[in-house]
């Protein structure tokens, strides 16, 4: 593989990452609209500890962690709002994140951070495998089933004994964490970060790979963010107007199959297979 | 000096008024919240510049900006609003992502992606009012941003179509049985929070005489912000709420830098979500979580 594919395919991680920690708010109806935010916390711990001397790995263990941590107390007071407020709330802290970075003097402010150590690609892409993995598995587990009880109906979820408080703030910290791998990883592989990569349109796409490809599913943020991430590549001819052609794509999408590419239950080929047995 | 900061930030402010009232009407009376509308506002400014680079009388100008508003903000309406689920937030704060993006691109393609300038006019000249100066852009501005907030303030309180919007805002379903033309409000939403974006984009090209992507985006942020402060329920708070960020926004950054104000105005945004989120003139009968 060329060096161009091997990005590209960091790209493609990076960002099921962050389709994923909006992703797996959202399984609770709490719309994240600041991934960017989360990731800016995740690329400057990690890029810190890592000139620091600290091993790579740990140190995007440690932005994880960082991210989480101010996941959980985003999470916190984010209880008391919820749907568009909430969004909204989120979005200002994305823009908050994006403006301390800028005056936070041993951050480098404007200028940014430089000197981050270099990432081996197949290092990075065992930390997404792992981590991905995980949270694939945590799909599949009962537990799950009590989180996705939230998105639909969060009033019945109480009902059932289920702390609806835990879980969403949980699910907040969660978020919070798989946006600053994200970030570290942004960090360790362009080896330097400014406050202005984790722009308010970082997370704006992040919420669009979930829609795209379908937020009640693990494989709709997986599919969301590799299709919109790669299409670029594959339409070469629409060079010009690949932001057009992404918004029209959307909107199809929105208009016809709101759930997303990829459903829960009936994925575009089941309803294929379905129709085909139907009509024969 | 001073004197002088003050009287920009409140010019600053009708503009941002105008922009806050375009979110606050799709926000509070249809729950959407229209991303699009910096892009609207900013094919407004670029609209105008081509026309003003025309010589075009001002009158025209300004219509055809405002036009272009409207005319956009309802293709919006038909394909981000109209054919989608409205019920879900997610969904329609989306399509006018998309939208946007769309809009963005045609900007890029028709216009370029530099910051376009404004032709030099007379208009720009400065006008001696004893401590202060203002050109007579700024007064321009400020004189019909008051006449488009009066001239809005009359539509909805006063006729049939204001209070059609009203109940919509209220509760939508109840409307619809009253037999309230329920689509002809949501239209006429999308119609005049186009046209408000539109003029205030043109305004804000006159006023900096340059008008660029990331000033549509600098000023839509200041929009939802002012929108925020003065309470989503409350379409006035907006106008109060304009002037006070307008003023604040060029205070800060005179006296503590463009980063640490930005600092500033969007944690004030964030407390204010998280304790108040109606605003700060927002009414508290309301439940917060109404518009989910």
């Amino acid at each position: 593989m060329s060096i161009y594919q091997v990005g590209l395919l960091v790209q493609v991680c990076i960002n099921i990452l962050l389709g994923m920690s909006v992703y797996v708010a959202l399984s609770t109806r709490q719309l994240n609209l600041g991934a960017a935010g989360f990731m800016a916390v995740g690329a400057y711990t990690a890029a810190m500890a890592s000139i620091a001397g600290i091993p790579i790995s740990v140190s995007l263990l440690l932005g994880m962690l960082g991210a989480m941590v101010v996941g959980l107390l985003i999470g916190l007071p984010a209880l008391r709002v919820s749907g568009i407020y909430l969004a909204m709330a989120t979005f200002a802290f994305g823009l908050v994140m994006e403006s301390v970075f800028l005056v936070l003097p041993f951050a480098g402010q404007a200028r940014g951070l430089a000197g981050i150590p270099p990432i081996e690609p197949i290092v990075l892409f065992v930390w997404t495998a792992v981590v991905l993995s995980g949270v694939f598995l945590l799909t599949r587990t009962q537990f799950w089933f009590r989180v996705r009880s939230i998105h639909d109906d969060e009033f019945a979820a109480s009902m059932t004994g289920l702390n609806v408080t835990t879980v969403k703030i949980a699910m907040f910290g969660l978020s919070g964490a798989l946006a600053g791998l994200a970030g570290g990883m942004y960090a360790h592989w362009f080896v330097y970060v400014e406050p202005s990569a984790f722009s308010v349109e970082v997370s704006i796409f992040a919420a669009l790979y979930v829609i795209f490809g379908g937020r009640q599913s693990f494989w709709g943020p997986v599919v969301g963010a590799t299709i919109l991430t790669l299409l670029p590549e594959f339409a070469r001819g629409l060079d010009s107007w690949r932001p057009a052609f992404i918004g029209v794509a959307l909107l199809v999408i929105l208009i016809l199959r709101p759930s997303g590419l990829i459903g829960r239950g009936t994925s575009l080929l089941t309803l294929l297979v379905r129709r085909v047995g139907r009509t024969s | 000096m001073l004197l002088q900061l003050i009287v920009n930030g409140l010019l600053l402010g009708g503009i941002y008024a105008l922009v806050a009232l375009a979110f606050s009407l799709n926000m509070g009376i249809l729950g959407v919240l229209n991303l699009a509308t910096p892009q609207i506002f900013l094919i407004g400014a670029l609209v105008g510049l081509t026309l003003l680079n025309g010589h075009a009388p001002f009158v025209f100008v300004l219509l055809g900006s405002m036009a272009v508003g409207g005319v956009l903000s309802l293709i919006l309406e038909m394909v981000g609003y109209r054919l989608v689920d409205k019920s879900d937030i997610v969904v329609t704060l989306l399509t006018t992502v998309a939208f946007g993006l769309v809009l963005e691109n045609i900007v890029e393609q028709v216009w370029g992606s530099q910051a376009q300038f404004f032709p030099k006019s007379d208009l720009a000249s400065k006008i001696d009012l004893g401590p202060v100066n203002v050109t007579a852009v700024q007064l321009l501005g400020i004189g019909l941003a008051i006449v488009l907030v009066a001239g809005l303030a009359a539509t909805v309180n006063h006729t049939a179509l204001g209070r059609s919007l009203r109940a919509v805002a209220q509760n939508r379903d109840a409307a619809a049985i009253l037999g309230l033309r329920v689509r002809r409000a949501e239209v006429a939403t999308f119609l005049i929070a186009g046209v408000l974006a539109g003029g205030a984009g043109l305004l804000l090209g006159l006023n900096y005489g340059v008008i660029s992507l990331e000033f549509g985006i600098t000023i839509g942020i200041s929009g939802i912000a002012a929108m925020i402060l003065g309470g989503v329920d409350n379409l006035w708070g907006a106008v109060l709420a304009g002037p006070f960020l307008g003023l604040a926004t060029v205070l800060g950054t005179s006296y503590l830098g463009a980063n640490y104000n930005n600092l500033l105005v969007f944690g004030l945004l964030a407390v204010v979500l998280v304790v108040r989120p109606q605003g700060l003139l927002g009414s508290a009968r309301h439940t917060v979580n109404r518009r989910v």
